[in-house]
């Protein structure tokens, strides 16, 4: 071990002085920028965006292993996003969720998602059926199509 | 009533299927759906025929133990007082 660490050589890095944080637009300073924050598997995603632009502007990006990837400003909100963690490369792939899933009733921030077999990507999330109703949906998001749903009542434990 | 976790009352099954769970009175429900087929299957047994069938296929003496002692409690009141405890168990 001693000989290998003399050999090898010292990587080059310094200290970070500045880390620039996502600005959504430089023409509208005096808007306070809002700052959403979603725990997905190991890493916590970010999504700064202007409320005057709503879901025009917003940039997004998250940590993992110190490292922190930006992706290109995207006009979406935290709930229309679907992330696919790489747990190969600790890596999350984003994709857009599609209309069924982005209904007003799906209840933000309870999804998980899969890529099965076959290719295709499905989200499981909870939505409000009615107002005593809740239903844990089973989703395919390659196909826009919901696959199969529970409806759970105040008459079943859980 | 479901509480807006959805991996409270379901799981991935290696990459294929999602198992979810439905609790009523006397009875457990489980819908497999197959990811592959998008096809869906159900199950529904009562709640100790299912910690029964549980017993009889698991090995480890850890997890025997935990199910024992749902048998030997009150189960509708163990399912309702400690749900999450023995939804752990169910995942086995």
């Amino acid at each position: 071990m001693l000989i290998n660490y003399i050999e090898s050589s010292r990587p080059r890095c310094k200290v970070a002085k500045h880390i620039l944080f996502p600005k959504v637009s430089s023409t509208n300073n005096y808007r306070p920028l809002s700052h959403d924050v979603k725990q997905f598997c190991t890493s916590t995603i970010h999504i700064t965006h202007n409320k005057h632009y709503d879901v025009h502007q917003s940039t997004l990006y998250y940590v993992t292993k110190d490292v922190i990837y930006y992706h290109k400003n995207m006009s979406t909100s935290i709930k229309s996003l679907v992330p696919l963690y790489n747990y190969i490369n600790g890596k999350y792939l984003l994709l857009r969720a599609g209309t069924n899933y982005e209904s007003a009733s799906v209840i933000s921030d309870t999804r998980y998602c899969v890529k099965a077999p076959n290719g295709n990507v499905y989200v499981i999330y909870v939505r409000w059926h009615s107002r005593n109703k809740k239903a844990l949906c089973v989703y395919n998001l390659t196909k826009d199509e919901i696959v199969h749903c529970v409806i759970y009542s105040t008459n079943s434990l859980r | 009533m479901i509480e807006e976790q959805p991996d409270e009352y379901s799981y991935i099954l290696v990459n294929s299927f999602v198992v979810i769970y439905k609790l009523m009175d006397i009875s457990i429900n489980i819908d497999l759906v197959d990811l592959v087929a998008e096809k869906a299957y159900k199950f529904s047994y009562t709640i100790y025929d299912y910690l029964k069938g549980l017993l009889d296929v698991v090995n480890d003496e850890v997890e025997k133990n935990e199910l024992l002692t749902c048998f030997h409690q009150d189960i509708s009141k163990t399912l309702k007082l400690n749900a999450q405890h023995c939804f752990g168990i169910l995942k086995i």
